[in-house]
């Protein structure tokens, strides 16, 4: 089987007069064997030595350091009385076990792997989820990993998220998609934060936008501040067919962003909109474009694209997911393993090889419930897939084995995975720290 | 608590003559008028242990024994669907306190349930009024209030004259609450990019609901001028099963591991039968 085209898709982007982060030599090529189930990225050396509490932290657990990696959770805990209220909890990847709880109303968590820090969007009102107008605060913190404590490093009121898997980070920027406020008219637009001086970010440009995405996929540039965010979205439909478009906002070392013409990369039906993920080691976004009808024998399609010219780039893979709703997949950088759900008739979380020759052979297993978000956590080679509903939640995890080629998932039990039971989950942070490297 | 008649006489051994758990005061109630009342107060743990202080206070109580005369409650306004309630009564009249210091207790009853006298009102006016506004009154509930007098020595008219009210099912106590635990979830009905083009969250939720057409079969998702017919309502037919036929699954889906309590059926049916009002 063949390998990426890696000299192919340097010269794009050397073309394309824009240099991305992660050298080439970070990639793992595809490898026939098992893969070590030590570290994934190592990321130890990058953590903050010197981080301490903030005054709203509140270490839970006086017992052994954390192992490295974070898990962070905006969740829901319910008091005596049965009232609900917000937490930001710190996991420990290797067994779940909390580092620390505080009171928060998180509606999205970014980390920035390129300089070890968080980025915590908190709802000033009593659910996640705001309008526009609503109040919200940017945090940017740095969290020490063995301890769960977090560093304030500054607090920004910003414009209200809209949706909280269109956000990405890049070089020295934040980009996201926000409700314009009402005093200034009606709509969403997309915002640019500076994030180069954590203690002292600000909101430095907008773009307005016609049609909601889905999401976003982010590429960081490697020699300054910028990158590129692409907006994936479903397009203006043609009767039943429904274009699935990336529209690319370029962030130029030292200059205003530009938001390109979208382009249109896949088709898809109305309320089936594409599934996406930003490959990082490979510097390709993924679109996995839902099946054509409700039939569970239709396949579903993945594809991967340049993220500076938007083409595509070898095979498009074929797996099924009985499934047309799909939100934002997750990515093991170190075996080029796409994991998906679905919303609704898909009660399984899917793992994918993602090859340029389209091979491979993908694996599900079941979760039990239905899919609301996924995330893959490197250290511990472990798939998330929270979930909560109803009386119901649970910090569903798989552990990833086998090959590339063949991967395998295998659920976390306790003791081996032992997340706190009074929580439910609400959306994760994964810290991820760059450039990728892998065993 | 131990209470007795003289210095010292407070059998502190015996059972006490009012036990609280967590509070910082207690009431006691039916003592003689002017009386002089000796009290001791212990605080006992979980497993049974008790203090021992010996602390004693004392007081005399009033020798006015004669409650206030007090027609009860004259007129009333109630709004059955901002659960609000306006109490109006003539000033009784006492043979020690002024009008202007008499107070007026509003006893409470839900659901059938008897008045209970005993325990705190649920509100008290100033002294001297003679009307009340009450808000936040539960939703969905059958209630009933009663106004008593009270004189500066404590003591109630026992009046029983009473007006009674219902409750409608409220939007913000009782259906956002559904959605929000069942369907405002990730990945599903919340803001931003919400399946089906539907957003429940509790910011715009009403708003994308009533009166708003479905995006699947032309019906309303909630048609709040045929409360009567569930079929008319296209989120009843999703979340209610009692009218086919569907488009897509039943809500909570099937496959979610979730489905609305009995409770919640009856809360959402209820509120559209009630014209779906945003309360």
């Amino acid at each position: 089987m063949k390998r990426f085209r890696l000299i192919t898709i340097g010269a794009l982007v050397l073309a394309a007069g824009c240099s991305l982060v992660n050298t080439y030599d970070d990639i793992v090529p595809r490898v026939e064997g098992t893969y070590a189930t030590g570290a994934e990225p190592s990321n130890d050396a990058s953590s903050p030595d010197s981080a301490t509490a903030d005054a709203t932290s509140d270490a839970t657990d006086a017992g052994p350091p954390g192992s490295g990696g974070a898990i962070v959770v905006s969740a829901t805990v319910e008091d005596d009385a049965g009232v609900e209220s917000y937490v930001l909890s710190v996991l420990d990847p290797k067994d779940g076990r909390e580092l620390s709880r505080e009171k928060m109303v998180a509606s999205a968590v970014r980390y920035d792997g390129l300089r070890d820090l968080w980025y915590i969007f908190e709802s000033k009102t009593n659910d996640f989820v705001l309008a526009a107008g609503q109040p919200m605060v940017l945090h940017v913190r740095s969290l020490d990993v063995k301890t769960g404590a977090w560093t304030d490093l500054s607090q920004t009121p910003v414009p209200a998220l809209e949706w909280y898997e269109s956000i990405g980070v890049v070089n020295q920027r934040l980009g996201y998609v926000a409700y314009v406020d009402p005093e200034a008219g009606t709509g969403l637009q997309f915002v640019t934060i500076n994030t180069a001086s954590p203690s002292s970010i600000s909101v430095i440009n907008t773009l307005a936008i016609d049609i909601n995405p889905v999401g976003v996929v982010a590429t960081r540039s490697s020699t300054g501040a910028g990158g590129v965010i692409s907006l994936v979205r479903t397009g203006v439909c043609d009767g039943s067919a429904c274009p699935i478009e990336l529209v690319p906002v370029r962030f130029p070392n030292g200059s205003t962003p530009i938001m390109d013409p979208p382009v249109q990369v896949s088709t898809t039906s109305k309320f089936a909109p594409a599934s996406f993920a930003a490959m990082t080691a490979a510097e390709r976004d993924l679109i996995i474009t839902p099946r054509s009808s409700s039939d569970a024998a239709a396949p579903t399609f993945a594809s991967t694209f340049d993220p500076q010219t938007h083409s595509q780039i070898g095979t498009t893979t074929t797996f099924f997911i009985n499934d047309s709703a799909m939100r934002r997949a997750a990515i093991s950088d170190c075996t080029n393993t796409a994991f998906v759900i679905g919303t609704n008739g898909d009660l399984f979380v899917h793992a994918v090889p993602i090859f340029e020759d389209g091979g491979g052979t993908a694996t599900s297993a079941p979760t039990g419930h239905s899919g609301q978000s996924i995330y893959f956590e490197p250290t511990s080679k472990t798939v998330l897939v929270p979930f909560g509903q109803g009386s119901g939640h649970d910090f569903t995890a798989f552990r990833l084995g086998g090959t590339p080629d063949a991967p395998t998932l295998t659920k976390r039990l306790s003791p081996d995975w032992s997340p706190p039971n009074d929580l439910r989950p609400v959306l994760f942070g994964i810290r991820q720290p760059l450039p990728v490297t892998c065993n | 608590m131990w209470i007795a008649t003289s210095s010292g006489a407070q059998t502190l051994g015996a059972t006490p003559n009012a036990t609280v758990t967590g509070a910082l005061t207690v009431n006691v109630d039916n003592l003689s008028p002017a009386t002089q009342y000796f009290v001791v107060c212990r605080a006992r743990d979980e497993a049974q242990n008790r203090d021992t202080n010996k602390v004693e206070k004392s007081a005399t109580t009033s020798d006015d024994a004669t409650p206030p005369t007090f027609a009860g409650i004259d007129t009333s306004s109630f709004d059955e669907t901002n659960r609000t309630l306006n109490l109006t009564w003539l000033a009784a009249t006492d043979d020690r306190t002024a009008q202007n210091q008499i107070v007026y207790d509003v006893y409470q009853r839900v659901n059938g349930a008897n008045f209970d006298f005993t325990k705190p009102p649920l509100v008290t006016s100033a002294p001297g009024a003679t009307s009340i506004d009450i808000s936040g009154l539960p939703s969905n509930a059958t209630l009933g209030w009663v106004v008593r007098a009270r004189d500066e020595a404590l003591n109630d008219d026992n009046n029983v004259v009473q007006v009674n009210g219902t409750t409608l099912v409220s939007y913000a106590l009782d259906i956002q609450p559904i959605f929000s635990k069942n369907c405002a979830v990730v990945g599903c009905h919340v803001s931003g990019n919400p399946t089906g083009g539907m957003s429940l969250s509790s910011a715009v939720s009403y708003g994308n609901i009533v009166n708003v057409t479905s995006s699947y079969m032309g019906l309303k998702r909630i048609d709040p001028t045929v409360p009567v017919d569930t079929s008319a309502s296209y989120l009843l037919r999703k979340t209610q099963t009692v009218s086919a036929p569907f488009a897509g699954n039943p809500m909570p889906a099937p496959g979610t591991g979730n489905s609305l309590t009995d409770d919640d059926k009856t809360k959402l049916l209820l509120w559209v039968q009630q014209k779906a009002p945003n309360n």
